[in-house]
C-alpha cells in the first residue's frame, strides 16, 4: 500500500481511543482504496487524501465526545480572568524586582539587577498564574455536568454596573494582597535563617541559625500554599461571577475551614521552633527553657486564634449576605 | 464578511440538518462508504468524504445502522444498512421534515396573501 496512505491513516488513528483504532484504520484504508479506484499514482493519492481533509480534523470528527480542558462555554471568562491575573502577577513581579534592586544595589547597577530579577522571576510567575487559573477553571468545568437543568428562580438579581465593578475590584485587590503577603510569608517560613547580635537588658544575645525546624517548615509551607491557592481560587471565582451562589459558597466554606482545621492540627501537633533558638532566648533572658517553650506555644495559639477569628468573621459576613438577599 | 460568504454559510447550515436524513434514507439498501458517497453525489447532495465516514460510525454506535465486513472480494469493504431502530428514527425524521416543509409553505403563502 502507498506509504502516503499509511502515514495519513496513522496520523488519524493515533489521536483516537485505543479500542477504536484497529477498526477505523481498516475502514479508512478500505474507503481510501475505493476512492482511489484503479489509479494508485502519488498524484491521485494526494488528491484523495486532500478530499478527506486534515488528519487532525478527521480524527476530531471520529471522536463522539469532544474533550476540552476549558469548554467553549467558559472560554471567554477564562481568557478574561487569565488577563487580569497575568496583569496582577506581572505587575507584582516588576514592582518587587524594582524594589529589591533599589534596596540591594546603588548607581547604575540598579538597572542591571532590576532586569536580572525581572527576567529570572517573570516566566516562573507567568507560568504559575497560568497554571492556577487553568486548574481552577478546569475544576469548575469538570464539576458542572448537568448543563441542561437550571432553575430560573435561583438566578441572581441584576446588580448595578457600579456594584459589579466594586465587587470585582475588591476581588482583584484581595488577589494582589494574598499573592504579595502569602508569598512573603512562604519565603519567611522557608528561609528562617537569621544572624542576630544584640544586647538583652545587659546580657549579650547572639544567635545564628534557623528559627524554624527544616522539616516542620516544609509542612507549614505546604499548608500555607494550599490556603493561598484556596483564597486565590475564591478571588478568581468572584472576579468571574461577582457573587456567591449557595453551592459555591458551601464549597469554598468547606475548603476554607478544612484547610484551617488541617493547619491548626498540624501547628498544634508539631513544635516548629528550633530548640537552639529557644535555648538562646532562655539564656539571654535568664529564664528557664520551659518558660520560653510556654511563650512559644502561646505565640502559636495567638496565630491560630487570629486565623480562626478572621475566618469566622469573613465567613459570617459572606453567609449573612448570601441568606439576606434570598 | 462578504455577502456571498454569509449566504453560503447559511446554506451550509440549512443543508447540514438534512444530511443525516438523506444518509439514513439511502441506507435503506446496503451500501459501503464510497458507494454511498457516490450515490449522494449522484443525487446532487453535497457531503464531504471526511464528514460522511465518521457520521456512519456515529450512527452505527447509536444503533441506527448495522454493519458487516465483506472480505470475499479483493478489496475488503464495510457495508452499512438501516437497523430496525434506524427505520423507526427515519420515519420520525421524515414526518418532522414534511411538517417543516408544510409549515414553511403556509408561512410563505400567508406572507404572499
Amino acid at each position: 500500500m502507498n506509504e502516503l496512505i499509511n502515514r495519513y491513516v496513522y496520523d488519524v488513528v493515533k489521536r483516537l481511543d485505543e479500542w477504536k483504532k484497529k477498526d477505523i484504520e481498516k475502514e479508512l484504508k478500505a474507503n481510501i482504496m475505493d476512492m482511489l479506484g484503479e489509479d494508485f499514482s502519488e498524484e491521485n493519492t494526494i488528491k484523495v487524501l486532500k478530499k478527506l481533509g486534515r488528519p487532525d480534523v478527521l480524527a476530531l470528527k471520529y471522536k463522539e465526545k469532544k474533550k476540552y480542558v476549558i469548554s467553549p462555554r467558559l472560554y471567554d471568562d477564562y481568557i478574561k480572568t487569565l488577563k487580569i491575573v497575568l496583569i496582577v502577577f506581572i505587575s507584582i513581579n516588576v514592582i518587587s524586582s524594582i524594589v529589591s534592586a533599589i534596596f540591594n544595589e546603588t548607581g547604575i547597577q540598579v538597572i542591571g539587577t532590576m532586569f536580572e530579577e525581572i527576567t529570572e522571576e517573570l516566566f516562573g510567575s507567568i507560568f504559575f498564574a497560568f497554571a492556577v487559573v487553568t486548574v481552577v477553571f478546569w475544576a469548575i468545568d469538570y464539576n458542572q455536568k448537568d448543563l441542561n437543568h437550571f432553575d430560573p428562580t435561583k438566578l441572581s438579581k441584576v446588580p448595578t454596573d457600579k456594584e459589579v465593578q466594586t465587587k470585582r475590584v475588591e476581588a482583584i485587590v484581595e488577589l494582589v494582597l494574598v499573592t504579595i503577603f502569602g508569598s512573603l510569608f512562604l519565603w519567611l517560613i522557608l528561609n528562617s535563617s537569621v544572624h542576630i547580635e544584640g544586647v538583652w537588658d545587659v546580657e549579650p544575645f547572639v544567635y545564628s541559625g534557623r528559627i524554624l525546624k527544616t522539616q516542620e517548615a516544609i509542612w507549614l509551607a505546604i499548608m500555607v500554599s494550599i490556603g493561598m491557592l484556596i483564597t486565590i481560587g475564591n478571588a478568581i471565582y468572584r472576579i468571574i461571577n461577582s457573587k456567591w451562589t449557595i453551592t459555591s459558597g458551601i464549597v469554598f466554606s468547606i475548603l476554607e475551614f478544612g484547610s484551617l482545621i488541617a493547619f491548626s492540627i498540624l501547628l498544634l501537633s508539631i513544635k516548629p521552633f528550633e530548640l537552639s533558638f529557644l535555648q538562646s532566648i532562655a539564656t539571654a533572658s535568664e529564664q528557664p527553657l520551659t518558660t520560653i517553650e510556654l511563650y512559644a506555644s502561646r505565640f502559636i495559639f495567638g496565630v491560630l486564634a487570629i486565623a480562626w477569628i478572621s475566618t469566622v468573621i469573613e465567613e459570617s459576613v459572606k453567609w449573612y449576605k448570601l441568606t439576606k438577599t434570598r | 464578511m462578504e455577502k456571498d460568504t454569509i449566504i453560503s454559510n447559511f446554506e451550509v447550515e440549512l443543508k447540514r440538518g438534512t444530511q443525516t436524513l438523506q444518509v439514513l434514507y439511502l441506507l435503506k439498501n446496503e451500501q459501503y462508504g464510497y458507494s454511498l458517497l457516490q450515490a449522494l453525489e449522484h443525487r446532487d447532495v453535497q457531503i464531504e468524504a471526511g464528514t460522511l465516514y465518521p457520521l456512519l460510525r456515529r450512527l452505527e454506535s447509536q444503533g441506527l445502522l448495522m454493519s458487516n465486513w465483506d472480505t470475499t472480494e479483493s478489496r475488503p469493504r464495510k457495508y452499512y444498512v438501516l437497523s430496525l431502530f434506524g427505520e423507526e428514527v427515519l420515519s420520525h425524521l421524515l414526518e418532522t421534515w414534511e411538517k417543516s416543509v408544510a409549515q414553511m409553505k403556509v408561512l410563505i403563502k400567508g406572507e404572499q396573501q
